[in-house]
């Protein structure tokens, strides 16, 4: 605490000059700034106008206003300084009069005045500077209060708010905080949860969640739950961690945090109703015009044109379109069958609702049935096709048919931009992220891609087809299927293409961990 | 003489089977004709065919729930099912196969394919 300053100043209060003079003298010998009033009204004035006083000493009995009085005035002003009555020897009674008033000492007015004035005051002032100074604590440690009371009815109207359920427990499990929200969407979070174990509470619901959670990988577990009313709900929980300064952070509970998702269920599933639906409604139309085309094609080949004379140019030119057009029905027509195919796929892909059937592969393998299953579509003399497969590859854990899938449309999408030249398949060993990968890449020397429309290849509906009429027309979603494949498998896929020099498509897959 | 059972409620798809699978009459092969599940039934438990196209969604009585009376309660297992759907779900495939469909195909099929497995389950090279 930082002592008072010895120059303090003091005001003497008294209506009898000797005293004055010599309470002056006395004060000011020890280091003190006088200044003097004639009595109560005097001292008022001089105070009020003076910031510097820090203590009165004044006499009891005055004219116009005494002690006592000046004492009231002053607190009447709210003005806040500390006072020593001097009292007569004979007048004890005054002096607790004036330290019931609020003085904060008094002295005798006798002939020890000289000495124990000079430790009165020092006294004094000392207890006021204590005083100001516990004020001023005091004062403070109500701001911080506070400050704190309003930081925490912030917090909780903000967790009050929450649309969704918040659910925080100890590092043991035990409920330390639940909000509003979470009483609506569990029966057991409708009366008093704190303290209870959220496991034993929530045993069907939530309290697997933290088993889930491994306190050591700071990575968040959703989880799906069944909630009040037959209601879905979509649980996230992590661990939540202190930050502690020089140390590493402290692991203090759980934290979970409910979304209803009903409704986002309601229009999933809508919408996957809505896909199947519109697959149904075209496939059946799509049965008869294919089916019938296809009949037509073989009667007219195998009954009707054999019988049809030739020898009027006329005719002969109608037998040959209505060939080729038929021709053009069935390959139409299946176009649309693919369409439909792969629009169906990609939008279960994008649902999650595909089922994947992993299982270890070896990527050789993968690739010389991939080719197999093309081999019909390199027979051209001016193509040649090119294998370039490592022998010594790590093995994949993956969906053989998706990849194969993917395989065969690079495959098929080579070939199809490609009238010469050569198309090579390359499997080699790469790395993703310091683990083992292997990378697949099929290269053309066929049209190749415009720089500015390379990133949208991956697109749906996106067609580099499109610029090239005479180009057998895709779905559009060959590649976007590919990449949630792949994507699906940890993978990644890529594409580097020169106009007019050709296209290397590519992906990567992750080694198989070691699966003991 | 072997018989075979075409089910659908388009009747579009019945004359597409039916053209498709004609040429088999000249090999004695008898084709008849159901519009929905429960006729489909009927017809099988009377005629007892060699073979049937059976579509799956369809008024009265499903193709899966024909083929689950057929295979389970009536235990004809000599009746070859073929189950044909519009649907193409992947799950869908699990529960014709689940319900003892001897086989699964997507509409629109190829008559060329449908025409090839007739001659062999028949025996008709």
């Amino acid at each position: 605490m930082t002592m008072y300053p010895a120059d303090s100043k003091i005001l003497i209060v008294d209506d009898d000059a000797f005293v004055r003079e010599m309470l002056s003298s006395i004060l000011e010998a020890s280091g003190y700034r006088i200044t003097t009033a004639e009595d109560g009204v005097d001292a008022l004035e001089k105070y009020e106008a003076d910031q510097e006083i820090q203590l009165i000493v004044s006499d009891v009995n005055m004219p116009r206003m005494d002690g006592i009085r000046l004492i009231q005035e002053l607190k009447a002003r709210n003005l806040e300084v500390p006072i020593i009555m001097v009292t007569s020897v004979n007048s004890i009674s005054v002096a607790v009069d004036a330290l019931s008033s609020g003085a904060i000492d008094y002295v005798l007015k006798d002939e020890g005045i000289q000495e124990t004035i000079e430790i009165t005051v020092k006294r004094a002032l000392e207890k006021h500077q204590i005083k100001q100074h516990n004020k001023r604590l005091v004062a403070e440690l109500a701001a911080k209060t506070r400050e704190q009371e309003n930081t925490l009815s912030y917090l909780n109207a903000i967790i009050g708010h929450i649309p969704d359920g918040l659910l925080v427990t100890n590092e043991r499990a035990r409920i330390t905080l639940v909000n509003p929200a979470l009483g609506g969407m569990f029966r057991q979070a409708a009366g008093p949860v704190v303290g209870r174990d959220c496991r034993e509470l929530f045993a069907d619901t939530l309290g697997p969640i933290l088993d889930a959670i491994s306190p050591t990988e700071r990575t968040a577990v959703t989880v799906q739950v069944a909630l009040e009313g037959g209601r879905i709900g979509s649980a996230i929980g992590t661990a939540v961690y202190r930050r502690v300064e020089g140390e590493e952070d402290e692991f203090i509970g759980y934290l979970i945090i409910v979304r209803d998702i009903t409704h986002q269920k309601e229009i999933e599933r809508m919408k996957d109703d809505f896909v199947s639906t519109v697959s149904h409604e075209l496939r059946t139309p799509l049965t008869s015009v294919l089916g019938f085309a296809k009949l037509i094609a073989k009667k007219l080949d195998g009954v009707i044109f054999p019988l049809v004379p030739r020898d009027d140019p006329k005719v002969e030119r109608a037998v040959r379109q209505i060939g080729d057009n038929v021709g053009i029905i069935i390959t139409e027509g299946e176009r649309l069958t693919k369409l439909i195919n792969e629009v169906l796929d990609l939008s279960k892909m994008e649902a999650g609702k595909v089922e994947w059937h992993l299982a270890e592969a070896e990527a050789g393998e993968l690739v010389k049935r991939a080719l197999d299953a093309t081999a019909g579509l390199f027979t051209e003399e001016n193509l040649t096709l090119v294998e370039e497969i490592d022998p010594d590859l790590p093995r994949l854990y993956c969906d053989h048919d998706r990849i194969m899938q993917v395989l065969i449309n690079l495959l098929s999408n080579a070939r199809k931009f490609t009238d010469q030249g050569q198309i090579r398949v390359r499997v080699g060993k790469a790395e993703m992220g310091g683990e083992a990968a292997v990378v697949f890449a099929v290269s053309d020397t066929g049209c190749g891609i415009a720089r500015e429309n390379l990133a949208a290849v991956f697109d749906k509906f996106k067609q580099v087809g499109d610029l090239l009429t005479d180009r057998p027309k895709g779905t559009g979603l060959g590649l976007p299927i590919c990449r949630q494949i792949v994507e699906y498998h940890g993978g990644t896929v890529e594409v580097e293409s020169e106009l007019g020099r050709g296209s290397t498509f590519s992906f990567v897959l992750p080694a198989a961990a070691d699966r003991g | 003489m072997a018989k075979i059972l075409i089910v659908d409620d388009e009747p579009h798809i019945r004359l597409l089977l039916e053209q498709t699978l004609e040429d088999f009459e000249d090999d004695g092969v008898e084709l008849i004709m159901a519009e929905n599940g429960a006729e489909a039934l009927e017809i099988i438990k009377a005629e007892r065919p060699n073979l049937v196209f059976l579509d799956v969604m369809m008024p009265k009585m499903n193709g899966f729930d024909v083929c689950k009376a057929v295979k389970n309660e009536l235990a004809m297992d000599d009746v070859y099912i073929v189950l044909l759907t519009a649907k193409g779900q992947e799950s869908e495939k699990h529960q014709g196969l689940d319900v003892g469909a001897d086989v699964y195909l997507t509409k629109p099929f190829n008559p060329d394919e449908i025409q090839a497995m007739t001659s062999n389950i028949l025996g008709l090279a």
